[in-house]
């Protein structure tokens, strides 16, 4: 009588098989995310803390799409207050409120965590670095060492990538300091004051006289 | 089945004659597929006849009446449907009835779901049918969870009755309509669209139920997922509907299912902060009521549309506060009215440290969310119905609270046309690293995932949506860390504050004169949009 299901708890060993196989792979899909969450807050004695806690991770990944925040709406407070997704709560919020200093102090206590996610650091580095893209026109070699937390060879290599790869150059301060000039982007402009040509529906001058005529009759 | 409790022997000579009339016509125009009549009888009738007969009580039970129908089998469902919506608005039901209720929606739709069936029934019915399942869906969860107030007795009887009212089955239900409906494909062909539209789904030979039961799922399966808090599966369910894409919307015609269908996507736009498609929505379904209102003011509905109404301002105050830029997608009255209803709020939710308003509102315009998991019934001590509400509510104000300083730094900003890093962050007694974040931060919160004409409901591009602009340089002859600024020019609105205020004159003026004149104007009521 019951039609044929795509809810039900009998598919949850199966959702997380191929999930761990995301993991492995490094692909995503938050389809398949969400409905792993949403069995489990459908029959929470299934709940498997450990897959919770590295779908959120892939899901802190994602930023800056509010995915993680969008999982956070399906996971019950008392799950959100355990460890380990409480740190990885902690790091999601670093990350988003852009305090990297932050973020890569509270990282050293949950490494193992993180690390059970392979891409883990270049992925946030990707998002590190386009926040400050999206933000800024110039930034100190020493600000982005901070936020990205490199220095040395490391640091070096990935400037002389973005040169080559991202048309990045560098420029220096009268005190010696290097300083990377960003490629300019749709978010690190001020594109003029084109947001006064909006996009209003609103009534002209015209429309008043109509309206004063129309009060008269 | 109907066997519970109640005592209703002897009840059958006690029907009056105009309900057994009523019953007899209404099961002899579903059988000669007479949409027009069935449809007032529906519509009209039947609200009258309760209001005169049943009022605080029930309609006759089925067995009393199913010898005037022949004991057909489809229309004692179709009977019990319409038995137990309105037990429901008029009492409070008993687990029993409860149970009885979703074994007849089960029974009804799996006959739907399963068979050929060639009946035509009004959309409207078929939209409440959806709608009334889903409210009691809702009603039991919340039933269920207030387990304190459970005698011993109750208890037992839950722990009995499996998977009544179960999420998952509910959801399968509904995308076994959409699945066998095929309204998927009818909405992508453009000559299948044009022939919906015009036969609304009311075709010669065949039943217009299973397809219309699936269109109206889509929006069913939108609001389930809200309710659970699934807000991107929400969106995802709407397939081939879109709030933006008005060519395939049905909805418009019904006036409660395009309210759902819009409040829900609209809350969900501004939980997944799309604020620009929250605020579009928003406006859309404001500018909708605001134009059908008056042809519902005499029915049933009128109370529950007003509630969304307020609810939807609500809503859309939120949007604007996190979103200044988002008011460029609202029309001049949706915009006076919020000034009206909401102007002094989103001053303050703007302003920053108006968390309290946040919540407040929230409170009042979100979706009565559903815990879908049973409660633990060993420990009858819980009350598991705001758990989901509690979530919500938290990842919501956790948002609010990550942006709660950036107000100070926007009004800061917006005094100057460049300015050092180090200079603003005395004056905001902050140290250069945390105003990197907070600049940052502020960059993050000008852009929007937005719908930019392609693709289902959760496509978009990231688009600008900031009323600031700004971006951080380094000064080379200095060494020094300078942020630029221009201000987005605020839309002139004073010809609209004129417009509204003439406006509201002329509406004075003419109530003035209307009453001086008494009985001169009648209100021609026109017939609601789109009946059927």
């Amino acid at each position: 009588m019951s039609p044929s299901t795509g809810y039900t708890a009998e598919k949850l060993p199966e959702l997380e098989v191929a999930f761990e196989e995301q993991v492995e792979h490094g692909t995503y899909d938050l389809d398949a995310c969400l409905t792993l969450l949403r069995l489990y807050s459908f029959s929470p004695e299934h709940v498997n803390i450990n897959v919770i806690s590295k779908i959120l991770i892939k899901a802190m990944l994602q930023l800056p799409s509010p995915d993680f925040a969008l999982m956070l709406n399906m996971i019950p407070e008392r799950l959100q207050d355990e460890q380990p997704l409480a740190a990885l709560i902690a790091l999601t919020q670093h990350l988003e409120g852009a305090r990297f200093q932050a973020f890569w102090v509270a990282v050293d206590s949950c490494r193992d965590i993180v690390k059970s996610v392979p891409g883990f650091f270049d992925a946030v580095r990707a998002y590190i670095l386009g926040a400050i893209c999206s933000t800024c026109q110039k930034v100190t070699k020493g600000t982005l060492a901070d936020s990205l937390r490199l220095d040395g060879a490391p640091l070096d290599d990935l400037i002389q990538q973005k040169i080559k790869t991202s048309k990045w150059t560098t420029a220096s301060s009268p005190t010696g300091k290097t300083i990377l000039v960003l490629p300019k982007n749709e978010f690190n402009v001020i594109r003029g004051t084109d947001s006064s040509q909006s996009s209003h529906r609103g009534y002209g001058l015209t429309d008043i006289s109509g309206v004063l005529l129309k009060a008269q009759s | 089945m109907n066997g519970y409790a109640g005592g209703y022997s002897g009840y059958g000579s006690d029907v009056p004659d105009m309900v057994k009339q009523f019953v007899v016509y209404f099961y002899r125009h579903i059988r000669e597929r007479n949409i027009r009549e069935i449809y007032s009888m529906y519509e009209v009738s039947f609200v009258k006849l309760s209001e005169r007969f049943y009022k605080g009580t029930t309609w006759p039970e089925v067995e009393v009446i199913a010898d005037l129908v022949e004991r057909d089998h489809v229309f004692c469902l179709l009977y019990k449907e319409m038995y137990y919506r309105h037990l429901y608005a008029s009492m409070q039901p008993t687990l029993d009835q409860r149970i009885a209720s979703w074994e007849n929606y089960c029974m009804l739709f799996s006959i739907i779901l399963n068979s050929q069936v060639n009946m035509q029934l009004p959309n409207g019915w078929l939209w409440d049918m959806v709608d009334e399942c889903i409210y009691q869906f809702q009603s039991f969860q919340q039933y269920r969870g207030r387990l304190s107030q459970k005698s011993a007795e109750e208890l037992t009887q839950l722990r009995q009755c499996g998977r009544v009212w179960d999420a998952a089955v509910l959801l399968n239900y509904l995308q076994a309509f959409v699945r066998i409906s095929d309204i998927s494909g009818v909405l992508g062909s453009p000559e299948a669209l044009e022939n919906f539209h015009e036969s609304e789904g009311y075709e010669e030979r065949r039943s217009n139920v299973p397809r219309m039961m699936g269109y109206f799922s889509l929006v069913g399966l939108l609001r389930v997922h809200t309710l659970i808090g699934d807000y991107h599966a929400a969106l995802k369910a709407l397939g081939p509907i879109h709030p933006f894409q008005k060519t395939k919307l049905y909805a418009c015609k019904i006036a409660g299912c395009n309210i759902t269908l819009y409040y829900h996507a609209g809350f969900c736009y501004l939980m997944m902060r799309r604020y620009l498609d929250a605020s579009r929505a928003f406006n859309t379904i404001l500018t909708y009521i605001n134009q059908v209102k008056q042809y519902h003011s005499r029915t049933p509905q009128y109370d529950q549309i007003l509630k969304k109404n307020e609810q939807m301002h609500a809503l859309l105050a939120m949007t604007l506060a996190l979103c200044p830029a988002a008011q460029k997608n609202l029309d001049e009255v949706i915009m006076n009215q919020l000034r009206d209803k909401y102007g002094e709020k989103v001053t303050k939710m703007v302003r920053g440290g108006g968390e309290g308003t946040y919540e407040e509102l929230f409170t009042y315009a979100c979706p009565k969310f559903i815990t879908a998991a049973p409660p633990a019934l060993d420990a009858p001590t819980a009350n598991t119905n705001q758990e989901v509400y509690r979530l919500q509510l938290r990842c919501f104000l956790g948002l609010v609270h990550e942006q709660h300083h950036l107000p100070a730094l926007k009004q800061l900003l917006s005094l100057y046309t460049s300015i050092s890093l180090s200079k603003l962050g005395s004056l905001l007694d902050l140290d250069e690293t945390a105003l990197r974040s907070q600049l940052m931060l502020l960059k993050a919160a000008s852009m929007c995932k937005t719908w930019s004409g392609e693709g289902g409901a959760l496509a978009g591009t990231l688009q600008p949506a900031g009323d600031i602009e700004f971006f951080v340089d380094v000064d080379t002859r200095s060494g020094q860390e300078v942020v630029h600024v221009a201000e987005a020019k605020p839309v002139q609105r004073q010809n609209d504050f004129l417009v509204h205020d003439i406006a509201r004159f002329d509406s004075i003026l003419k109530s003035l004169i209307a009453s001086e004149a008494p009985g001169s104007t009648p209100r021609a009521l026109a017939p609601p949009a789109g009946a059927y």
